[in-house]
C-alpha cells in the first residue's frame, strides 16, 4: 500500500514537472521569424500632458474629458504630431536635443499556457554607453481603467511631473503625496475634472479603485539591465512583496537595432497590482521608447491599441506557441 | 329649401361674384391693389419668418439663453479674429426657402415643449442633451451637413494650407465620403456624456454606416488583413 502511494506521488510529480516545462517556452528559443510583426509608430509627444490636452492649444480639448479616442482625430497622424512638437513647438516648454518626430517600433507577441512574451525592435540613434539608459515600456489597461482603451498613456501624464509644467518642489509634493516628486497617475485618482496632481482622493477611495482594478500595469526594460514591474494609479509604484519582479526581460543593442524580449506570467496571482491576462482575452496597451540619452518625458509614445492573447480580434495578436 | 341647399347657394353666388368683371374698380386699381396686398402678405410672412431666425428671438427663451447660447459664446463660431459670427439659425435653419418653411413648421413642436416645460431647468436640459444632440446629428448627416456648407465649402478649402492634423483628416474624410458632422460634433456646444458611442450607434441604426477610425474597426481591418494574407 505504501509502495503504491509512493508510485502515485512520483507519477504526479513527473506529470506536474512535465506539463510545467512543456507549457513554458524558453524565451531565447522562440522562433520569432514565424510570428507576425506589427509595426507601431511612436511619436515624440513633447509635454502633451493630460492638462495640456484640455487647453485650447489642443483643438480637441472639449472632446478629451468626454472620452474621445485620440485616434478619432489622430488616425495615422503620428508623424504629424511629432512634427507639430518639433517644428512648431506645440506642447513643448523645454526641448530636448536630437528628437525624431516618429520612430517605428516592431512588436511581436506570443504566449503559452504560462506566459505572455513580447518582442520589441527599433532602430536606435544611440551609440551605446550614453549616461541615460535607453529602454522600452508597456502600459496595460483594460475596461476597468476608465477611458484607457481610448486615451491610453495620455491619461497618466500630467503637469507637475518632472520636465513638464508647474513642477512642485520636493516639500510641496511631499505634503500632498508623501513622495518627493509627482510621477504618472490616472485621473480617477484625483478629485477635480482637471485631474490636478495635488487633488488626491482619500486613501480609502484609492484603495477601492485599486481593488476594482482601476489601475494600469506598467512593464519596463532599461538598457542598464534594470527591469521594472510597476502599476499606476495615484502614482507609479513598484509592485511589492510577492508581486514584485513578475516582469522579466532581456535586450541588446546590435548593429544599431535594439531587440528586447519581455515576458510575464499570464496570471501572476496578484490582481491588486498586475493586470491578469488570459487566453482569448484582450487588453489595451500603449508603448514608449526612451532612446538616445534621454529620460522622463523625452520618450516616443504610441496611441493605445489592443493586444489579444490567442485571439485574432486584436491589433496585436499573441500567437499560441503550443 | 332646406339649410343644405341654402349653403350651397351662397357658395355658388360667391363663386360667380368672384369671377365677374368688376363694375366699380378699374383694372389698374385692381392690379395695383392686388400687387400691394400680395407684397404685404408675402413680405409679412417672410418678415415674420426672418424675425424668428434672429439671435434675439432664439435666445428669448431661457432654455436656449442659459444653456446652449452660453456655450456658443465660448466658441470660434461666436467670436474670432475675422469677426464673422454664426448665429443659431445659420447652423440650425436651412437657407433654402422650402426647407426653411419645413423646419419652421417642425419648430412649432418646440412651442409645445416650451409649454410642457420639457427642458426648463438645467438638470432637465442635461438629461435631454444626448437626445437633442442626436437629433441634430441625424439631421446634419442626412443633409450632408448642408448648413455647415452654407459657409464652408470643401471645394474652396486649401487643404495643403491647413494644419497637419486637419490636412490628414480632411483628406481621409474626402476619400471616405464623410461629412462635416462626422467629426465636428460639439463644435459650438458642450458634448453629452458618451457622445462618441452614441454617435456611432446612431450612424449604424439610422444610416447603416459603420464609421471608420475607431478601435473596433481597426480590429476588423486587422482581421481582414490577416484573411487576405492567410
Amino acid at each position: 500500500m505504501r509502495n503504491i502511494r509512493w508510485v502515485l506521488v512520483c507519477a504526479a510529480f513527473v506529470v506536474a514537472v512535465g506539463s510545467a516545462t512543456s507549457a513554458t517556452a524558453d524565451p531565447a528559443s522562440i522562433d520569432w521569424s514565424k510570428i507576425k510583426v506589427k509595426t507601431v509608430p511612436l511619436f515624440y509627444p513633447g509635454a502633451s500632458t493630460y492638462d495640456w490636452l484640455l487647453t485650447e492649444e489642443h483643438e480637441g480639448y472639449k472632446k478629451v474629458p468626454k472620452g474621445a479616442a485620440c485616434v478619432k482625430c489622430h488616425e495615422d497622424d503620428e508623424e504629424n504630431q511629432g512634427m507639430a512638437v518639433l517644428e512648431q513647438g506645440m506642447a513643448e516648454p523645454k526641448a530636448a536635443p536630437n528628437r525624431r518626430a516618429v520612430i517605428q517600433l516592431a512588436v511581436q507577441a506570443a504566449h503559452d499556457q504560462e506566459n505572455l512574451y513580447l518582442r520589441f525592435q527599433w532602430k536606435s540613434d544611440s551609440k551605446g554607453g550614453e549616461s541615460k539608459p535607453d529602454g522600452v515600456a508597456v502600459m496595460i489597461g483594460d475596461k476597468k481603467v476608465k477611458r484607457f482603451s481610448k486615451q491610453g498613456c495620455w491619461l497618466s501624464c500630467h503637469d507637475g511631473v518632472r520636465d513638464t509644467r508647474d513642477v512642485p518642489s520636493e516639500d510641496e509634493a511631499t505634503k500632498v503625496l508623501n513622495a518627493k516628486d509627482v510621477t504618472k497617475y490616472l485621473p480617477a485618482s484625483r478629485s477635480d475634472d482637471a485631474a490636478s496632481w495635488d487633488q488626491l482622493k482619500s486613501a480609502d477611495a484609492l484603495a477601492q479603485i485599486r481593488a476594482d482594478g482601476g489601475f494600469a500595469d506598467l512593464w519596463r526594460w532599461k538598457s542598464n539591465g534594470e527591469t521594472a514591474d510597476q502599476s499606476v494609479l495615484e502614482n507609479r509604484r513598484d509592485d511589492a512583496g510577492d508581486s514584485a519582479g513578475d516582469v522579466r526581460a532581456e535586450g541588446e543593442l546590435k548593429d544599431g537595432t535594439y531587440t528586447v524580449v519581455m515576458w510575464r506570467k499570464l496570471n501572476t496571482g496578484h490582481p491588486e497590482d498586475d493586470k491578469i491576462l488570459a487566453v482569448k482575452k484582450k487588453v489595451r496597451v500603449g508603448f514608449a521608447v526612451h532612446d538616445n540619452n534621454v529620460d522622463s518625458r523625452y520618450h516616443y509614445t504610441s496611441f493605445p491599441l489592443s493586444l489579444g492573447v490567442g485571439t485574432k480580434k486584436a491589433a496585436i495578436n499573441a500567437v499560441n506557441l503550443k | 329649401m332646406n339649410s343644405e341647399d341654402q349653403g350651397r347657394n351662397i357658395l355658388l353666388r360667391l363663386w360667380v361674384w368672384f369671377w365677374q368683371p368688376s363694375g366699380r374698380f378699374s383694372l389698374g386699381v385692381l392690379l395695383i391693389a392686388g400687387g400691394v396686398a400680395g407684397i404685404l402678405v408675402w413680405g409679412g410672412f417672410n418678415w415674420a419668418m426672418e424675425l424668428s431666425n434672429t439671435e434675439t428671438f432664439c435666445v428669448s427663451c431661457h432654455e436656449m439663453r442659459n444653456t446652449v447660447f452660453q456655450e456658443l459664446k465660448k466658441t470660434v463660431h461666436y467670436s474670432n479674429a475675422s469677426g464673422v459670427r454664426a448665429i443659431c439659425s445659420d447652423c440650425h435653419v436651412p437657407k433654402q426657402w422650402g426647407n426653411k418653411v419645413v423646419r419652421k413648421v417642425r419648430a412649432t413642436n418646440e412651442l409645445l415643449h416650451k409649454v410642457l416645460g420639457t427642458v426648463n431647468t438645467p438638470e432637465k436640459f442635461e438629461a435631454a442633451r444626448l437626445e437633442l444632440a442626436s437629433r441634430v446629428w441625424a439631421s446634419m448627416k442626412s443633409t450632408d451637413s448642408r448648413e455647415c456648407r452654407n459657409c464652408h465649402l470643401t471645394e474652396s478649402m486649401k487643404i495643403d494650407s491647413q494644419a497637419r492634423t486637419a490636412r490628414n483628416k480632411h483628406k481621409k474624410a474626402r476619400e471616405r465620403g464623410q461629412t462635416c458632422i462626422d467629426c465636428h460634433q460639439g463644435i459650438a456646444h458642450e458634448l453629452p456624456e458618451d457622445w462618441e458611442d452614441a454617435y456611432q450607434a446612431l450612424m449604424v441604426d439610422r444610416f447603416g454606416i459603420v464609421s471608420g477610425g475607431d478601435e473596433e474597426n481597426e480590429e476588423e481591418e486587422e482581421e481582414e488583413e490577416k484573411e487576405k494574407e492567410g
